[in-house]
């Protein structure tokens, strides 16, 4: 991997958790006033300002996983489009809320409302940056994949459950930093949620692990890394299913130790009275390596050995 | 023979700490009261402070109502907090409030709800917190609901003492949260070792009351399921009824045990549309007002259905008054309004 890939990679891996932490708390501004949304004018900038990392980081990932010079272009445009618009629009709405006294300095974080104008001057600035300086942007941040022929229907439905897939995986990552405001090892259903925990950055390991297993092998043929991949896919995919049948075991044998430990990082369980979170956790994981190393990647193989065996016309 | 009796000797020490558990002298909060004044209780519930709550008006609405309170009332002797104080928060906001119930210096109780833990703190934090020295005035007890055999951390009672003698008995109970079924939440209720807790020290305010149960009075979070009863059988008292029930799903003892040990009234929160309030088998039971307007609440004729419940606690009688103050949450300015209503001698 060149230096300048490993460079690209892990600025990525730093996004993912910055955009996951103002994710995790951005979600919490969202849901206390999800029930109708009487306080939007004053939650909505609060909870969007935190959301825009998030957008940043998508934005980061189409323009690193595009080898097509034309479609980074394109990308870079429209989301230094995006990031003007969003940023100001989010900045203005801000402003209005200082001057009507809706936001009391240091209450939702230590430097309230500081740090939500600060995360909208930035996208604004890059936004700006990205507008001006379009082909400097584009020489300096690199492409950390190559392209590969994949099924039209591998793209869409990747694009989709990867969205999704990140909201999940960022937010309980940032749950599991965020964990010294509301761990007790005191509990006596402490113990129960060890597998939880390890679901929690599991998620985030297993995209970890695909954006390193694509900028590894960006310079290698990829039928090399099929077996590879596979192999160590198949092995985490068990041991997902062995935490998640524990979890759903410990659930029926202990009905409140996610009420007793986990009731801040999972509100939208109570808010509609399902236990989704564990599931979700559970779910995710196995999806994604199944999408991602197991089936997707047997179906690139079998493209590629077809391709291989179609007789020159 | 001698094997039995040997078995009872053994298992004593077993039998002596289990009854230690439920009556244990931490539990018990003590408060006095003199001459012939009624001994005057507010209850707040339903509060919800979250992260999109405006902190400065929900301060002044509530302190508002203290003092609404205190003109109707003459004087608070004690605020009952029967839970879901807090929601979607943090610490800070936490502990603002409970900073702000500390400020107006008239001692307090405190119930947990089920919102109470969705916080960015632990269960343990939100109880070391209220139970803390910090607040003077706080009467939760500090410790004795995290080591013992009792579900919860809100179970303790105030003896209301007139001289020497217990005349009132305030019960704070813990509803806990939400249970799981299934993979569904339902939210929980008293559970049986709480119902053990509450006959043991009933029984001991017995004891030192010549025989006879001490009149009592209970508040908690969420209502039993002994709520559709009172819908049916009970004599309506006042308030009303704009959701439908949410109690807890299980069947719970605690009614029927408490009505045998002469308690009076028994008041709750959890449903923020519904401040109904019924009478059975000498018996009050209902909900209080809510506390603020944060995730959902109701109006009536254009006036938020928000403030607190008085509850004027007499001498020697065993009976009460009980007050509805209903101040409107935009325009706490405008007073206590036409919608308060008052029973006396319940």
């Amino acid at each position: 991997m060149s230096k300048k890939t490993l460079i690209a990679f892990l600025v990525e891996i730093a996004l993912y958790i910055i955009a996951g932490l103002a994710f995790y708390q951005g979600f919490h501004y969202f849901m206390a006033d999800v029930d109708g949304f009487k306080h939007i004018l004053k939650v909505g900038p609060m909870f969007l300002s935190c959301f825009m990392l998030t957008y940043l980081l998508f934005a980061y990932y189409y323009l690193t996983h595009q080898p097509n010079e034309e479609k980074r272009a394109k990308t870079l445009k429209v989301n230094g489009l995006g990031f003007i618009i969003g940023g100001g629009l989010l900045l203005v709405l801000i402003i209005v809320n200082l001057i009507l006294g809706n936001y009391e300095f240091g209450y939702n974080s230590l430097i309230f409302p500081v740090d939500i104008i600060l995360i909208d001057v930035v996208m604004l600035a890059l936004g700006i940056l990205i507008t001006v300086k379009k082909s400097w942007v584009l020489e300096k941040i690199p492409v950390i994949c190559k392209e590969y022929s994949k099924p039209k229907w591998v793209v869409i439905v990747g694009r989709v459950l990867g969205f999704i897939y990140v909201w999940v995986a960022e937010y309980f990552l940032a749950a599991l930093l965020m964990a010294p405001t509301y761990i007790d090892f005191g509990t006596p259903t402490f113990g129960h949620t060890i597998p939880l925990y390890i679901l929690m950055v599991f998620m985030s390991l297993v995209l970890f692990w695909r954006e390193f297993y694509l900028a590894y092998n960006k310079e290698k043929e990829m039928d090399k890394g099929v077996v590879k991949g596979i192999t160590i896919a198949s092995l985490c995919f068990a041991t997902v299913i062995g935490i998640g049948v524990l979890v759903t075991d410990l659930l029926i044998g202990h009905t409140y130790y996610i009420s007793h430990n986990l009731q801040c990082i999972l509100p939208i369980d109570y808010m509609i009275s399902k236990n989704i979170g564990p599931r979700l956790l559970t779910l995710c994981p196995m999806i994604a390596l199944w999408f991602n190393f197991i089936g997707s990647k047997t179906c690139m193989a079998k493209a590629n050995k077809q391709k291989e065996t179609e007789p020159l016309s | 023979m001698k094997n039995k009796r040997f078995a009872i000797i053994a298992l004593m020490p077993l039998l002596f700490s289990c009854t230690g558990d439920l009556i244990n002298p931490n539990y018990v909060k003590e408060m006095t009261v003199s001459g012939d004044e009624d001994f005057n209780v507010l209850q707040f519930t339903d509060i919800h402070w979250n992260y999109s709550t405006n902190i400065k008006q929900a301060s002044a609405f509530l302190t508002n109502t203290v003092n609404e309170a205190k003109k109707r009332a003459g004087h608070i002797d004690l605020i009952e907090i029967t839970g879901d104080s807090v929601l979607v928060a943090n610490k800070k906001i936490a502990t603002t409030l409970y900073d702000l119930v500390e400020s107006w210096g008239i001692p307090w109780a405190f119930t947990f709800g089920n919102h109470d833990y969705e916080g960015e703190w632990s269960e343990a934090w939100m109880n070391n917190l209220v139970s803390s020295s910090k607040y003077e005035h706080a009467l939760l007890p500090e410790d004795i609901n995290k080591a013992d055999k009792v579900d919860g951390f809100s179970n303790y009672v105030i003896n209301v003492k007139r001289g020497d003698k217990v005349e009132w008995q305030i019960y704070n109970i813990d509803t806990h949260n939400l249970v799981e079924e299934g993979g569904s939440y339902d939210y929980d209720y008293i559970h049986p070792n709480q119902i053990s807790w509450y006959e043991a020290q009933t029984d001991l305010a017995k004891e030192n009351n010549g025989g006879q149960y001490v009149p009592s009075i209970a508040f908690f979070h969420i209502p039993p399921t002994d709520i559709y009863d009172f819908e049916k059988d009970g004599t309506l008292v006042g308030g009303i009824k704009d959701e439908k029930f949410c109690p807890g799903e299980h069947e719970s003892d605690f009614v029927k045990t408490a009505k045998e040990r002469n308690c009076r009234g028994m008041f709750f929160g959890h449903d923020h549309s519904n401040d109904i309030v019924w009478k059975k088998d000498n018996m009050v039971f209902g909900y209080g007002v809510k506390a603020n307007t944060e995730l959902y609440s109701t109006q009536k004729d254009g006036i938020d259905i928000t403030g607190g419940a008085i509850y004027s606690l007499h001498k020697d009688t065993g009976k009460f008054d009980l007050e509805h103050l209903i101040i409107d949450y935009d325009a706490p300015e405008k007073g206590a309004s036409t919608l308060t209503w008052k029973e006396v001698n319940l």
